[in-house]
Order: C-alpha cells, then sequence, then structure tokens
C-alpha cells in the first residue's frame, strides 16, 4: 500500500550544557491514508517533538535532526528547503496545538489569521477568500460565523478558539493532520463535541491523522492503532483492540492499570514506582529498566522493537 | 453521619461596576448561588462540574479567603464568618489546601524546610523545637525523606512537589483538606501514586477531604459523597456509588457519558450541544434548560427545587416530583 507518511530511525536530539538530551531517538512508523495513529506517552517521552521533527520546527539551534528519514508523499522532508517547507506546513500538513489560549495572536482578529493561509497556500482573495473563510467556520460550526470573523481570540469561549484552529488547519485540505492534544484544555462536554469533528474532518479530507495524547480512553474512540512512547522511543505500536486487550510491554500494562477506570471502583491503583526518566542521564540499555516490575539481567542491552502477529510490535525482552 | 463541616445556602456574588456616570445599578455574577452540602469526618466529598461553575469559589469560601454574600458555613456547629481572634486561628489550622499547579504553589525561592514552617508559624501556638519536630512527621507522612527540608523545589519532581504541597497542608494536623484538582497537572504514572497516598493518609489521620475534580474517573475511586455543580447552583447530589449508577439530572447524566466515551466502555460520544453560557446572564429557569436533552416546557419558566428523590440523592430537575 501506499503509505502517507514514513518515518524511519527519526533521531531528533538536543545539545545543551548537561550533555545530549535525546528527544526522539530513533523511532519508526508509517502512517496510510485516512488511517490515525495515536502517539501516548508522558511529558518528555519524546511525542510532541515528534510531530515538530515531522514540521521541521525542532526549536534551534539546540536542537536538531540528526538522523534518519520522514517521507511523506514519497519525499524525504529532510531534503526540503525552507521555503519548500513553508508550502508544505499548513498546505499539506497542518498541526493543530495544544493550546487554544496561545497558538491564536491576540491582536489580529479571527478573518486576518484564517485568511492569511488561504491567501498565501491557495491564493484567493477578495469575495471567494472572504465565502471560504466563512465556509470553514460553519464547518467546524461556529454559530453565525460572518460575524465571528471579526471577533479577536479574547471574546471567544475555549471550545470557541480550538475551533478556529481547527477552521485553520481544515483551510488547505491537508493530507496530513497533526493534533497534538488538542482537548486537554477544553471541558468534557466540549471534548467530546470537539473530537467528533476532528473524527469528521479526518473522514471529509481522507487524510491521515497523528493524535497526541496522554489520555488512553481518548485514543480508543479516535484512532486505528497507537505507538506507546516511553523516553523518545517506541516501546510498542498495535492495533486500538490489541492494545487493550493485551499489551505487551510492562509500561504500557502499567500505565494502563495506573489510570483510574470510570466502569469500577478500584479501593487502591497499581501506581509505577519511581520517577519519570531524566533524559539527559539515561540508564543504559532500556529506559524503562529502572521502574520495570520484571527486569532482568538482559535489560541492560536495549530490546530491537520486535515483531508479533496482528501488527503488534512492542520492545521488551520478554514480550511474548 | 457526623458533620464536620457543613455548607447551608452559601451565595457568592461579584459586583460587576460600570463606568460612566449615566449607568445605573451594578450587576452581579453569580458565582455560587445557593449551594448546600455536608462533609462527614473522614470522607470525601467531591465537586465536579466544567470550568466556571463555581467549585473553585466555592473551595475559597470554604478556606474563608471570601466573604459569602448569604449563608453559612459551619464547622463542628458553628459559622466560621462569626468567629475572631483565637477561635479564627485554630479554624484556619483545621482547614487547609492543596491546589492544583505544585509549580506554581511553592515558593521557588524557599526551601522546603521554611515552606511547611510557614503555616506552623501563622497558626503561632507552637515553640520552635515543635514545629521542627511537625516537619519532620509531615515529610515522613507524605513518605519523602527529612533531608528535603534544606533542598528547594526545584530539585524534586512533579509528584513529590504535590506530595510537598501535602505535607505543608499536613504539617497543622487540619482535619479537613481542600484539593483542588490535586492530580490533573501531574504526569499520568505519578497520579496513581499521588491518589493512593492521599487515601492511605485519610484512613490514618481520619481527614475529611474536599475534592474538587473534573475528571470523573479519579473522582468515583476517591469520593464517596458527590456533588454536580452547574452555573453556580448544585444540580445534583449523592453517595458517589448511586451517582455513578444512577445519574439524575440530565447534566450528570450527560457529564457521565462524555466520559465514560473515552473511557472504553463505549466510543459512541453523545454530544452536549452548545457551551456554558455566561454567569452573569444565566438563562432564566432552570439554568442548564437551552442545552438539556430532555428540556420541557416548564424548564426555561420555572427553576426546579433541589429536593431529596431517593435515599441521599438530592436532584434539581423538573424531571423528578
Amino acid at each position: 500500500m501506499d503509505k502517507l507518511l514514513v518515518v524511519e530511525d527519526l533521531k531528533t536530539h538536543f545539545f545543551i550544557r548537561r550533555g545530549v538530551i535525546k528527544a526522539v531517538d530513533g523511532v519508526t512508523f508509517s502512517l496510510g491514508r485516512g488511517e490515525s495513529l495515536g502517539l501516548v506517552g508522558e511529558s518528555g517521552s519524546g511525542k510532541s517533538m515528534m510531530c515538530l521533527s515531522i514540521l521541521r520546527l525542532v526549536p534551534q539551534p539546540a536542537g536538531r535532526i540528526v538522523g534518519g528519514s520522514i517521507r511523506f508523499e514519497g519525499d524525504n522532508l529532510l531534503d526540503k528547503t525552507e521555503r519548500e517547507m513553508r508550502y508544505i506546513r499548513g498546505g499539506k500538513i497542518a498541526l493543530i496545538p495544544q493550546d487554544p489560549m496561545t497558538s491564536l495572536d491576540p491582536t489580529f482578529s479571527v478573518w486576518s489569521q484564517l485568511s492569511e493561509r488561504l491567501r498565501l497556500h491557495r491564493g484567493l482573495s477578495g469575495k471567494p477568500l472572504w465565502d471560504r473563510s466563512v465556509e470553514l467556520l460553519r464547518q467546524v460550526r461556529i454559530p453565525s460565523p460572518e460575524e465571528r470573523l471579526h471577533a479577536y481570540p479574547h471574546q471567544l469561549s475555549g471550545g470557541m478558539r480550538q475551533r478556529v484552529i481547527g477552521a485553520m488547519a481544515l483551510g488547505c485540505e491537508p493530507s496530513l493532520l497533526i493534533a497534538d492534544e488538542p482537548t486537554t484544555a477544553l471541558d468534557v462536554t466540549i471534548q467530546a463535541q470537539y473530537l467528533l469533528l476532528l473524527r469528521e474532518m479526518r473522514d471529509r479530507l481522507g487524510a491521515g491523522l497523528i493524535f497526541v495524547t496522554h489520555d488512553l480512553g481518548i485514543v480508543e474512540c479516535m484512532c486505528d492503532r497507537v505507538a506507546v512512547m516511553y523516553a523518545g522511543k517506541i516501546v510498542e505500536e498495535a492495533p486500538v483492540t490489541s492494545i487493550f486487550a493485551d499489551a505487551r510491554h510492562p509500561y504500557t500494562r502499567a500505565l494502563l492499570k495506573s489510570v483510574p477506570r470510570l466502569g469500577e471502583r478500584s479501593e487502591r491503583l497499581t501506581a509505577i514506582e519511581g520517577q519519570p526518566p531524566d533524559l539527559a542521564r539515561l540508564p543504559t540499555g532500556c529506559a524503562f529498566r529502572p521502574r520495570c516490575p520484571i527486569r532482568v539481567g538482559l535489560c541492560e542491552e536495549y530490546p530491537p522493537l520486535a515483531q508479533f502477529e496482528g501488527g503488534h510490535r512492542a520492545a521488551c525482552w520478554l514480550a511474548k | 453521619m457526623e458533620r464536620l463541616l457543613e455548607v447551608q445556602g452559601i451565595k457568592k456574588y461579584f459586583p460587576i461596576r460600570k463606568r460612566g456616570f449615566l449607568s445605573r445599578g451594578t450587576r452581579w455574577v453569580k458565582a455560587v448561588d445557593g449551594v448546600d452540602f455536608a462533609i462527614g469526618e473522614g470522607q470525601t466529598f467531591s465537586i465536579v462540574g466544567e470550568s466556571g461553575c463555581g467549585k473553585t469559589t466555592l473551595s475559597r469560601l470554604l478556606l474563608l479567603l471570601e466573604k459569602p454574600t448569604e449563608g453559612s458555613v459551619r464547622f463542628r456547629g458553628v459559622d466560621v464568618n462569626r468567629l475572631q481572634g483565637h477561635d479564627l486561628k485554630s479554624y484556619r489550622t483545621s482547614v487547609q489546601a492543596v491546589f492544583q499547579d505544585p509549580y506554581g504553589s511553592l515558593n521557588p525561592r524557599m526551601r522546603i524546610g521554611a515552606i511547611i514552617n510557614e503555616p506552623l508559624q501563622a497558626c503561632g501556638l507552637l515553640t520552635k523545637r515543635e514545629r521542627e519536630e511537625r516537619i519532620e512527621s509531615a515529610l515522613k507522612e507524605v513518605r519523602l525523606s527529612g533531608d528535603a527540608v534544606d533542598r528547594y523545589p526545584h530539585e524534586f519532581s512533579g509528584g513529590q512537589r504535590q506530595r510537598i504541597a501535602l505535607a505543608r497542608a499536613l504539617a497543622t494536623r487540619p482535619s479537613v483538606i481542600v484539593l483542588d484538582e490535586p492530580v490533573s497537572a501531574l504526569d499520568v504514572s505519578v497520579r496513581a501514586n499521588v491518589m493512593n497516598l492521599l487515601k492511605d493518609l485519610q484512613k490514618e489521620l481520619k481527614l475529611a477531604y474536599l475534592l474538587i475534580a473534573h475528571d470523573l474517573a479519579t473522582v468515583r475511586h476517591m469520593s464517596d459523597y458527590m456533588g454536580v455543580m452547574y452555573l453556580g447552583k448544585m444540580v445534583e447530589r449523592a453517595p458517589s456509588e448511586e451517582f455513578y449508577s444512577h445519574p439524575l439530572h440530565p447534566y450528570g447524566q450527560v457529564l457521565l457519558a462524555a466520559a465514560a466515551s473515552r473511557g472504553g466502555l463505549e466510543c459512541d460520544i453523545r454530544i452536549l450541544q452548545g457551551e456554558v453560557p455566561s454567569p452573569l446572564d444565566p438563562p432564566a429557569g432552570c439554568r442548564f434548560h437551552p442545552r438539556c436533552l430532555k428540556v420541557m416546557d416548564i424548564c426555561p419558566r420555572e427553576e426546579p427545587a433541589f429536593t431529596e428523590v431517593g435515599k441521599g440523592h438530592w436532584v434539581a430537575c423538573h424531571l423528578y416530583k
């Protein structure tokens, strides 16, 4: 099958005084058209840096992509010039950032922020530009879009702002949507509205979706496959159904167990011992080793991401 | 139920003054508009609701950081807003708080020892020696080593900082702790740790918690009783198991459905249309009626009374009469 995005052995490192931070360290995955991949991990596990790497927006000069390749629609994005990247960002790959409060510029109206993108990427102007903007706001179900276009971000609620961002992402009909924790800042009922909208957007465009989150529950209803990241590496990747039924990596299992489930009341949660790893001082071998309940001597060497049946991959010596 | 802390008909209105000499009168934001509940010794009462529903204002009223416009907070039978002098200090030591963000709630320029010492010094009852002992025992209670006293907050991770904030709350030997979103700023893998610690301490020290949270799964895990708030009103109050098995108010049902669709029970996302209206201008009648899936003719006209429909299950909705 012709894959939309193929990331191979991607390495994004940060060079700081304390040493080298391997934010993304040898990540390999692929994504087909119309497919959604959930990227799950704690803060610092490299999931956001993964997204920024795909867009080639890694903070300079400390951070650099030091190896690997990102093939998008057949071309390696790492070979593109900055000028070419500008057409891809926002045009073919759209990012929906986490915080709708800070990702809109408070000094510009919705109209000028939304139309800027359409003008640059689509060359629209005048009446067609206006009509398209209204149409986009209507698609993300913003009531009375003509009036809202003149509003400034502070005049909109959180859910409404996130919709405006959604409209901006939708604007150029991208073939890849990257949503970086798009709902963490929203209330539960608004969250549900937004997730449904996001699913709709994906289906209408037939676009690939990378959905970054730390909430395994959201992944279950949004994605086809899940990749769990820990300390810059993918430790497990599987179809959604099999990760919940049959997690193979001890970190995934522990993560699933440590979250209270709505369906039942448990007396005690099974907590994961220890602290999230310090990326500048990672242990040798498997990074989860110090917190792992089933570690063995072999874990001092890094386990390969082994392939199991049903498209399940896990990086653990003990995974069967 | 032994009532430790009792809140009766409490209201808090914030004035909004218009500028210009032609404008007359003041408009009010009814942040909390007539809420009743009680917390028993060693129990957890949770309040859930979306942002802007007044849950934080309610917690500030309990902590005496705001004066109520009307109504009362009674602690062991005494109205706390009438307390003065020594009694007031003793109330303040009995009710402590842990806030959401452990990065913001600990002064980065103070050592851990000084941070925990501050409330002890403020209550002014203890000698230096006793305070040191308290600090040491508080750190032990939250499972941190004693050498933490000479270190600074930046040396600790998020989970550890939240323990320090908890140690500060425990130091004055309170009987009630207000937990305002205690785990939502923490990493998923350390949340379970902090929640377990909170439950252990509750058993050991017979603490009562007022838990404010928006994550319904966390709330179910932690609480004995719970209340659902919407635009300053409590719309449903019940023992928490009762609420999770039979939510009655349409808003409670929708909240639970929205949470369940993310909790793996079902992937059908039931959608609540619209957003929370402005508390400056709440809808007439039942405040939830513009978004309600089961709205009736009476709803926009008359405000439903908060009535008991089952054992300890209270709801404000015209569907239950």
